[in-house]
Parts: C-alpha cells; sequence; structure tokens
C-alpha cells in the first residue's frame, strides 16, 4: 500500500530511458524499435492473408476479376489519398524536426483527414456491395476482399485515433518534451507508411487482377 | 546517395521548400548529412538536411503518383492473367520500396533493423512459397486437384499463370 502510494507520488519523476537518445547496443531509441518490432508482427498477420489469398486463388477453377465487380476508379483514388497521407505525416515529422510547431500540427491534421476520406470512400464501396447483396459469405473473392480490406479498414482507424491523440496533445507534449514528442511521431509514420505499404499491394491484387 | 541526383531548379515553385521558417541560403553542396550526430544517429536536424529531405519526399510521392497511374493503365490492357500478375507486383514492389527506402528511411537504418526485417522477410516469404508449393505438390499427385487446366491431368509443372483465373 505505501510502496504503491509511493511510486504514485513519484510517477512524474520516473525517467523512462532511451525515448530520445539511441541506447547504445541497439543504436537506437527504444519506440523505434518497438514499432519495428511490431510491423515484424504485423506483416505475418497480413502475409497470412496474402497466403490464404494464394491458396485459395490458385486452387479455385473459377475467380473473379476485381475490375469487372470492384470500383477501380474510387480505389485509385484512394490509393493517391493513402499515399499523399503519407506524405503528410513525414512533412509533420519534418517540420517538427525544424522547430514549427503550427505547421507539424497542420500536417498532422491533413494526415488524420485523409485516413478519414480513405475510410469514407471504403464505407461507400461496401454499402454499394452490401445493397447488391454481395457479403463475405457470398465467395472465396468477397471473403478474402472483405477480410484483407476490412483488417486494413482497422489499421487506418487505428492510425487515424493516434494522429488524432498525437494533434491534441502537441501543445504540452512539443513544450515539455519536444524530442520525445517528435519521435512519437516519426514511430507513428512508420506504422502509418506500414498502412500505405499494405494497400499498395492490396490495390492491384484485389482490384485490378 | 540521393542527394546529388536531385537537382536545384527542382525546388522553385514548390511551396514546402521554406516550410517552417525564414528562406534560407541555397543549400551547400559539401554538408554530409552524417556528420552530425545530435539524436538519432540516423536522423541529421539540420535545418538544410531537413529540407533536403522534405524535397526527396515530394520527389517519391511524384514517383509514386506515376506508378499508380500506370499500374491502373496497365490494368486496362487486360493482358493474359500471368503477365498481368507479374506486371502489377513488379510495379507494387517498386512502389513498396520506395515507401520503405524513403518515407521508412531504410536507406539509412541501423544494423539491428535490418536484422529483423531479414527474419521478417524470410518468414513472410515461407508463408507465400507454402500454397505454392502445396498447389503444384497437389497437381502433380492428384490430377483432379488442379480443375483449370481442362482435361490435361499428366502436366507435370502447373502453368501457375493460367491457374484459377480461367473464364
Amino acid at each position: 500500500m505505501d510502496a504503491h502510494a509511493h511510486a504514485a507520488d513519484d510517477h512524474h519523476e520516473i525517467e523512462i530511458p532511451y525515448t530520445v537518445h539511441p541506447r547504445p547496443d541497439t543504436g537506437v531509441y527504444n519506440g523505434k524499435l518497438g514499432i519495428w518490432l511490431f510491423l515484424a508482427s504485423e506483416v505475418m498477420l497480413f502475409g497470412a492473408l496474402f497466403s490464404t489469398l494464394i491458396l485459395l486463388r490458385t486452387s479455385a477453377p473459377v475467380w473473379l476479376h476485381g475490375w469487372q465487380v470492384l470500383n477501380v476508379p474510387l480505389a485509385t483514388l484512394n490509393t493517391f489519398i493513402l499515399i499523399g497521407s503519407s506524405v503528410t505525416v513525414v512533412l509533420a515529422w519534418a517540420n517538427l524536426r525544424l522547430g514549427n510547431l503550427k505547421k507539424g500540427k497542420i500536417f498532422l491534421l491533413l494526415t488524420l483527414l485523409c485516413g478519414l476520406g480513405f475510410m469514407v470512400i471504403k464505407s461507400i464501396e461496401y454499402g454499394t456491395k452490401f445493397s447488391h447483396h454481395l457479403y463475405p459469405s457470398t465467395n472465396n473473392f468477397y471473403a478474402t476482399y472483405y477480410v484483407m480490406t476490412g483488417l486494413h479498414g482497422l489499421h487506418v482507424l487505428g492510425g487515424m485515433v493516434v494522429f488524432a491523440y498525437l494533434l491534441l496533445t502537441a501543445d504540452k507534449w512539443y513544450a515539455e518534451k519536444r524530442d520525445q514528442y517528435t519521435n512519437r511521431v516519426e514511430v507513428t509514420g512508420l506504422y502509418w507508411h506500414f498502412v500505405d505499404l499494405v494497400w499498395i499491394f492490396l490495390f492491384p491484387i484485389l482490384y485490378l487482377l | 546517395m540521393t542527394d546529388t541526383a536531385i537537382p536545384h531548379d527542382h525546388s522553385h515553385g514548390n511551396p514546402n521548400q521554406h516550410a517552417g521558417g525564414p528562406p534560407r541560403e541555397p543549400l551547400s553542396e559539401s554538408e554530409h548529412p552524417t556528420h552530425h550526430h545530435d539524436h538519432d544517429p540516423a536522423h541529421d536536424n539540420s535545418p538544410d538536411a531537413v529540407r533536403r529531405e522534405i524535397r526527396r519526399y515530394l520527389m517519391v510521392f511524384g514517383a509514386l503518383a506515376v506508378l499508380t497511374i500506370i499500374t491502373v493503365a496497365i490494368s486496362q490492357l487486360h493482358l493474359p492473367t500471368h503477365q498481368a500478375i507479374l506486371l502489377a507486383l513488379a510495379v507494387a514492389i517498386v512502389k513498396g520500396s520506395l515507401v520503405a527506402a524513403f518515407f521508412m528511411h531504410l536507406l539509412s537504418e541501423r544494423k539491428l533493423i535490418y536484422a529483423v526485417l531479414v527474419l521478417t522477410v524470410f518468414f513472410f516469404g515461407m508463408m507465400l512459397w507454402g500454397p505454392w508449393h502445396h498447389r503444384n505438390n497437389a497437381a502433380e499427385s492428384w490430377p483432379g486437384y488442379d480443375q483449370s487446366s481442362k482435361g490435361a491431368p499428366t502436366t507435370s509443372t502447373a502453368p501457375h499463370g493460367s491457374t484459377g483465373s480461367g473464364h
């Protein structure tokens, strides 16, 4: 009890090591190593689905062509939006390193809005499919389409939550721990680029082939 | 490595050139990003270096946009499935490499990150190789498995490009 209360009192004094400076043995700050390990696990998560897609598609006597049944123009627009949001998040990071919090926040907001735009377009696509009674249970093509784009969409949503958090805490964090905040934006950006990267492969595989 | 490939003229008319502060002097050619080790050795936080990075990011964005248009255009040709898959994957790999190399700055990352990625790529490759291997094996040992190769059970090597997408 006492020890617990004591720890709570001292909470603000605890310095988390290597949030800014690289750890000597790893060469990177801990957050960066953490996000890369997380992304490695993400590669395996999506990899399992790509693996499933290969198995289902190569075994299927008939497979739908994405360009015949899915909305390619909307997905192309979404590709541009996601690529654009990858640029805005690195620009946010670059501006924070330059000491320009205002521009950094603007680019973070743009990134968040790109994520929102992506989700709106995705929901329009889903809505159209649902209205035509095309569900994951319709066939293996739609099953893989919904699972893969759905999991990807959840990642976009997750990124948006983090960007919203980074925006809301920007002033306080940047004033108190500028370098740590900048690193937070960097590792969130690494995650966001990964989400972009997954879409770069999902788009041609599901929509164009 | 890409610094020398970026013409200085490119920055003219670029609204982000002076992002984050007053206009600066032209970049000095002798500036080497690796000489600064303030926080993360992988990054140079000097304003000139960051501005060079910003220009590079915008060029990568342009390349990604062009490649997106190319991959959509290729798909409009409705090539044979085998070629279409190869071309689409080739373009996607180039795009993905650009994102990883520049946006995720893997061009200048620490050894430990590379080690993590080498392991990841290996296991990811195993996962993709698995279904291929299974499918080709099944096609050899179980003729009926490959329903798309119409009545050719003696075919020893499956033409993987034409599988599964027949009309």
